[in-house]
């Protein structure tokens, strides 16, 4: 993927910059840096795996025994597609690619192929250096096989643009732009459902699509990257049909040569970027906007939950209170996710069920469908959150307004689709986990969990039957989702809907004799209803953008609906039809449609007596009610449904015929009798899924079982370092020549990473010295250990010989005093980080360093030397919510100590303690109020010297030995310094602009400019001083590091912070004592803001 | 005041306060408009009504009977129901109130007696019950408050606070009859209450005044001959009408 290449260029962007910048790094920065402690949220190794691998005709698979059966599935799908992509690329892979597949997202979350945290929405990822792929199962065969093959794609795109590993290491970044990467990589996967359709369809529809010149540019900071995977994917299915399938994988050997889109394009289909981007406009809008004509808008006959425009804004899982006057739903505004109750009536937020549950109990919300279930009672809301390893479910009490149980689920990882039982005890939901999704009941009040069903493909969408008894639900078939039904009574399962579309979201009428169901008939998601005594469907919506997970009232008048308009998901509410929905034509629609004047498309059907009350004129006349519209559904059956066409259009005719003007495919006996065979599902343990006999798995779509996984050789996964980048520099600085080499490895797995780090410095002054740097970290288990070695030597001058450790500045600086300086650090570091959860853990360290310094030059003169053992240990917790330019909700702050032990009189002895804690206070959407206090001291009689002054971090601009505490605006960067310092910062940061992308010079985007108004204060001072709190120190006097007190500094003022590549940071302040006020001080600094 | 007799904790004392002066000012000209309006054009759905059963709920009642705290003897009469949960729809509550209406005052000071001795969680039980059903109320949410209140008093019939608190649900909606009923019910159970016995007091009395027709009723409607409106859905938003022909482009 793409985020992985960047991480990549980064590293080996910020080796060079290392090489420089520690250079020019004083002596006492490999002790001082082991005292600055830092933050961040943990990447939890929660289990310790197992890992195997087995070795396929063109792959390596690598997977854990527990999920042999989802193992064999995959290297069926992997080879299937290498046949696939080898032929559409005309390429055969240089070496067979390491897989790696993990049985859960929540376990993908714990590869350390990557070190950075994969958010929920990543489905897999694939990195050009080793071509390795790693993948998660989300409970759906058929979505784990696109996955697949999509990230195979990129493997063979990887192989083709780089051409062997020699290019590989060396230039892994040339690839082309990223919507032709993941276009084709789509393209290749051949899949497109309807949610997908939905998604480019509404983009068509409200003329929302991405400019192709912006999606070529600005990838990163698409505001839609769900709609650009999209986009992409259709514009080179536009280009395989328009000009050929061969051009796609010509794309790829074209741009080897050319690295310009526009001439890419060129070269490949004759026109520029713009002019396809405009052709592929004109061909969606083609297709899509006849559908106008025939299909309704949500918005005609529902009404939107929410009035809020706010594009960040989403809500997703309705569910109905009791009486029907609140939904609760996930809801997130993008920044926090939260449970909240909304009012129907008016959209408001009456109540937020999870303002403080965060980091204390769960880590995160789950953010899916069917996660937030109000129970019939009226009184308990389940919500699903991630706690640890896996999926919880909060039950939440409405009349204490409080948690009263949290329910996990061993071996479970993801939990969705919750739905109560009328006895509002019983809890089904849908469970991932051994490789499978498969439902379960949980029995609120014991704990107890139940399996309900068993196959490999995957069950969704369970839904109570009226009395308890039954449980509908959708399950795949042969690609597509039917709907079953589970008779608890009987324990068995019968097929209530089987049709070449997907049926799913079963929803109970209250009468329990009639299913709500959306149906994907025509291609799009629609609503219909299934009377299960009369055997009949009938359509209640006829949608141009679709539906989703329809949520019936309690009463079952109303129905609260999902769809996707202008870019969005969106909640609309809805009456079930009192009567037949009708829709007629003015005779100038039915005239652009080629139809007779006064035809009309029947919307539901009108069988039922319709209920009192209705306007009568409004009713269809009989005639009217017989038509079927052109684009009704045809009965399509599924191959082996045991009924050909010649017996649909006769079931077609026969319906027609009668006074039953059905519209939609009446379901025959005979078809039913074949589709509804009963599937046996005996109610299991939730462990019994580890002992499942394979052979009772059905066969998913396109599983012709032509690998025999059986015969594949399978061994247990050894680690092997091998590399994974190499970085060289030379440099001439100030007399100084530098050759650094940068060499990085590790296994595949990537849980042991050896790093090496050489720094060859020569000079005609003094004699050529080595210094090396190896370190070695393994994040196999769960706490993470890191050691190193270090030999390390640096030159400076010594200028005015002030005391040691300060006044230093590199070659080049001030004028020599006593010679050129080299100081030689030896020594090694030990470091244990164990993450309590994914907020809080625990570090601890030892360092030892061994320090020499002497006058290389102009005479070689010893001059001192010294070690140090240092102990430390801190506490660190982060619940942050980031932003581009800076944390925007939540807490963070480290508790941190040190102590040297000195074994002898030249060992430095000091005491450090430190605390830092932030609070960020939301103020609306993106404004925040930030709070920061902070306090060090090093005590002792070697303690160290802290700085203070200036912006947050300057340190790129200065030269010196720095340990600058934070901002103080309003004075020099690192003005003051002392062995204790304290410091106050508040900032108020307010959003300016969010997303604005420019068309000249060339096309790039700024994703963010915030304003900031700020207030600091603090002081540093020495052992012997002692600090004024009040009044503050005046601006005009100036700092005097000497005097025996010391008064508290503060400064005001203002600033702009901008996301342009990096955080930029230009502040304007003023040192205040509240009485007087300063001149104005111009700041400006990278780095996002405290 | 208005509202009832269990205690309050402090910090819902002040909304409580807040909402009984909404609420007297609400009831004064007799509450009626929107909400008749609302269940008497509400259309069920199209099936409803037609060959499938209505959606009512079967109450089947309950004979374990209600004890002591103090593991005492069964009352003797139990009224306590319990409605299958499957269907949110209740069914009105005359049934056991004819009941409890019917007995003796001898056999009510018994049923007073055992109940006073309720455990502490039972009491509870009414406590949140009364004070979700504010907390509804506060949002004028008072079909949720409805529900839940008649849900509880199915549960435990005995609760004056309920009966009294579900009174003045039903006359806010214009369920004046029900409303009465309830008033008698909590009057009965608890006749140390003022409060009770003058809400039964005022309704009996606003019973017995011809109830003036509300101008923007749909009856007032009806009567002068307009056109209904069959768009108005008080308390539900506005369902947008459809144009024959129309493709609606309005962004929402």
């Amino acid at each position: 993927m793409n985020s992985l290449e960047k991480i990549t260029r980064c590293l080996l962007v910020l080796t060079a910059t290392l090489g420089l910048t520690t250079a020019a790094t004083p002596a006492q920065d490999i002790v001082s840096s082991q005292l600055r402690q830092g933050f961040g949220m943990n990447k939890v190794r929660y289990k310790d795996f197992d890992w195997h691998f087995v070795e396929s005709e063109h792959l390596l698979l690598h997977y854990e025994p527990e999920f042999a059966d989802l193992a064999d599935r995959a290297v069926e799908y992997l080879e299937e597609g290498y046949d696939h992509i080898s032929s559409l690329m005309r390429h055969e892979l240089s070496t067979k690619p390491p897989i790696v597949i993990f049985k859960s997202h929540y376990e993908f979350q714990q590869t350390n192929i990557i070190q950075s945290f994969l958010p929920p929405g990543v489905a897999g990822f694939a990195e050009p250096l080793r071509y390795r792929m790693v993948i998660p199962f989300n409970g759906d065969l058929d979505d784990f096989r696109n996955v697949l093959v999509h990230e195979l794609m990129h493997i063979f795109q990887y192989d083709i643009v780089n051409r062997g590993p020699v290019k590989r290491i060396s230039n892994p970044i040339a690839n082309p732009p990223t919507w032709i990467m993941e276009g084709m990589a789509e393209f290749s996967t051949e899949e497109s459902n309807t949610v997908d359709e939905m998604v480019l369809r509404d983009a068509v529809l409200t003329d929302q699509l991405l400019p192709l010149e912006v999606m070529d540019s600005s990838w990163n900071f698409l505001p839609n990257p769900f709609l650009a995977y999209k986009q992409s994917h259709s514009l080179m299915e536009y280009i395989a049909a328009n000009f050929g399938p061969e051009k796609v994988s010509r794309i790829l050997r074209v741009w080897d040569s050319q690295t310009d889109t526009d001439k890419l394009l060129e070269r490949l289909i004759d026109m520029d970027m713009q002019t396809l981007d405009e052709r592929w406009q004109a061909y969606m809008r083609k297709k899509y906007w006849p559908l106008l004509q025939d299909r309704d808008y949500v918005s005609e006959f529902a009404t939107r939950v929410l009035q809020d425009d706010d594009v960040y804004r989403l809500y997703m899982a309705p569910s109905w209170s009791l009486g029907g006057d609140m939904l609760a739903t996930l809801s997130t505004d993008g920044v926090e996710q939260h449970v909240d109750i909304i009012r129907l009536s008016n959209g408001r937020l009456v109540e937020r069920l999870t303002g403080s549950m965060r980091a204390e109990v769960y880590d995160d919300l789950t953010f899916n469908d069917g996660t937030v279930a109000w129970a019939p009672n009226g009184r308990s809301i389940a919500l699903v959150g991630k706690k640890g390893a896996g999926d919880v479910v909060v039950l939440w009490d409405l009349y204490d307004k409080q948690i009263i149980d949290v329910l996990t689920f061993d071996g479970l990882e993801i939990v969705e689709g919750l739905d109560w039982a009328p006895d509002s005890r019983r809890l089904a939901f849908v469970g991932t986990g051994f490789g499978q999704s498969d439902i379960y009941v949980v029995d609120v009040e014991t704990g107890d969990v139940s399996q309900v069903t068993g196959t490999p493909q995957r069950d969704d969408q369970p839904d109570f039957s009226p009395d308890g008894r039954r449980l509908a639900f959708s399950s795949k078939r042969g690609g597509r989702f039917d709907i079953k039904v589970y008779d608890f009574d009987t324990r068995r399962v019968s097929t209530l809907l089987a049709t070449p579309n997907d049926d799913m979201w079963p929803e109970w009428l209250p009468t329990g004799d009639r299913i709500l169901f959306v149906s994907t008939r025509e291609g799009i998601n629609d609503l219909f209803l299934y009377d299960i005594g009369k055997d009949r469907e009938y359509r209640l919506t006829r949608t141009v953008s679709g539906i989703m997970s329809p949520s019936l009232s309690p009463d079952g008048k109303q129905i609260v609906l999902t769809t996707y308009y202008h870019s969005r998901r969106e909640l609309y509410r809805m009456d079930v039809p009192s009567r037949v929905d009708v829709v007629r034509r003015s005779d100038e629609l039915a005239a652009r449609v080629g139809e007779p004047a006064g035809g009309r498309l029947v919307h539901g059907e009108t069988a039922m007596p319709v209920s009192a009350g209705i306007d009568s004129q409004q009713a269809p006349a009989p005639e009217q009610m017989a038509s079927i519209p052109p684009s009704a559904p045809v009965i399509s059956l599924r191959e082996g449904s045991g009924i050909d066409v010649g017996d649909a259009v006769s079931l077609l005719e026969s319906v027609a015929s009668t006074d039953m003007p059905v519209m939609l495919a009446d379901v025959s006996e005979g078809y039913r009798a074949d589709v509804a065979t009963p599937v046996e599902a005996e109610v299991e343990d939730v462990g019994a899924a580890l002992r499942r006999d394979t052979a009772r798995m059905d066969t998913p779509a396109g599983d012709v079982g032509s690998v025999d996984f059986d015969q594949l050789p399978v061994r247990r996964y050894t680690p092997k370092l091998e590399f994974d980048g190499i970085a060289l520099q030379m440099g001439y600085y100030s007399g100084f020549l530098s050759g650094i080499a940068q060499l990085s490895m590790s296994d595949l797995l990537g849980n042991h990473s050896l790093n090496m780090f050489t720094d060859y410095v020569g000079s005609q002054e003094v004699n050529n010295d080595f210094t090396f740097a190896v370190g070695y970290t393994y994040f196999g288990q769960r706490p993470t250990y890191s050691a190193s070695i270090f030999n390390w030597n640096q030159y400076f001058n010594d200028t005015e010989g002030g005391p040691t450790g300060t006044g230093i500045h590199i070659v080049g600086g001030a004028q020599l005093a006593r010679g050129l300086i080299r100081s030689r650090q030896s020594g090694l570091l030990a470091d244990m980080s164990y993450p309590l959860d994914v907020f809080r853990r625990i570090e601890l360290s030892y360092s030892f360093v061994d320090e020499e310094r002497e006058v290389a030059w102009p005479v070689t003169e010893p001059l001192d030397g010294f070690s140090t053992h240092l102990f430390k240990a801190a506490y660190v917790h982060d619940s942050l919510r980031n932003g581009l330019l800076g944390p925007t909700a939540g807490r963070r702050y480290y508790l941190s100590a040190g102590r040297t032990l000195s074994a002898t009189s030249d060992d430095r002895t000091f005491t450090h303690l430190e605390i830092d804690y932030r609070h960020y206070f939301r103020m609306g959407r993106w404004s925040v109020l930030s709070l920061r206090g902070t306090s060090v001291g090093s005590l002792g009689r070697d303690g160290l010297e802290y700085n203070l002054g200036g912006p947050a971090w300057f340190l790129p601009f200065f030269p010196g030995y720095n340990l600058n505490v934070g901002p103080l605006r309003g004075y020099p960067f690192s003005e003051f310094s002392g062995s204790r310092v304290v410091l106050f910062n508040s900032e108020v940061r307010v959003p300016f602009i969010r997303n604005i992308t420019f068309g000249w010079p060339g096309t790039f985007a700024i994703p963010a400019v915030d304003g900031a108004f700020f207030f600091d204060v603090g002081s540093a001072w020495n052992d012997g001083q002692s600090v004024d709190v009040w009044p503050l120190q005046a601006p005009e006097i100036p700092f005097d590091p000497t005097a025996d007190t010391v008064r508290l500094q503060a400064g005001y003022g203002f600033g702009l912070l901008v996301y342009f590549l990096a955080p930029m940071n230009f502040e304007f302040a003023k040192r205040t004592d509240f009485k007087t006020t300063s001149e104005w001080h111009m700041h400006f600094s990278f780095g996002k803001a405290f | 005041m208005l509202f009832p007799p269990n205690p309050v904790p402090a910090a819902v004392t002040p909304f409580v306060r807040k909402l009984s002066v909404l609420a007297c000012s609400a009831l004064l000209p007799l509450l009626a408009c929107s909400s008749v309006s609302r269940s008497t054009t509400a259309a069920g759905p199209w099936w409803e009504g037609t060959d499938g059963a209505a959606p009512v709920a079967t109450v089947t009642p309950d004979t374990t009977g209600a004890k002591t705290d103090s593991g005492g003897p069964t009352v003797d009469v139990t009224v306590v129901e319990s409605v299958k949960p499957e269907s949110p729809v209740v069914r009105p509550m005359e049934d056991s109130l004819s009941v409890l209406s019917s007995l003796s005052p001898e056999a009510l000071a018994s049923r007073r007696t055992a109940y006073a001795k309720r455990t502490r969680a039972e009491r509870d039980r009414v406590r949140q019950v009364n004070e979700y059903a504010f907390w509804c109320l506060g949002r004028d949410m008072w079909d949720e408050a409805r529900i839940h209140l008649e849900r509880a008093v199915q549960i435990d019939s005995l609760a004056a606070s309920l009966h009294n608190n579900l009174g003045i649900v039903y006359e806010r909606m214009g369920r004046r009859d029900q409303a009465r009923v309830r008033y008698g019910m909590a009057s009965g159970l608890n006749p140390d209450r003022p409060l009770y016995e003058a809400n039964l007091s005022r309704m009996r009395a606003a019973l017995e005044q011809p109830r003036p027709i509300p101008s923007d009723s749909l009856a007032a409607e009806e009567l002068m001959l307009r056109p209904p409106r069959g768009d108005r859905r008080p308390d539900l938003g506005v369902v947008p009408k459809r144009t024959e022909g129309e493709v609606r482009r309005e962004l929402p």
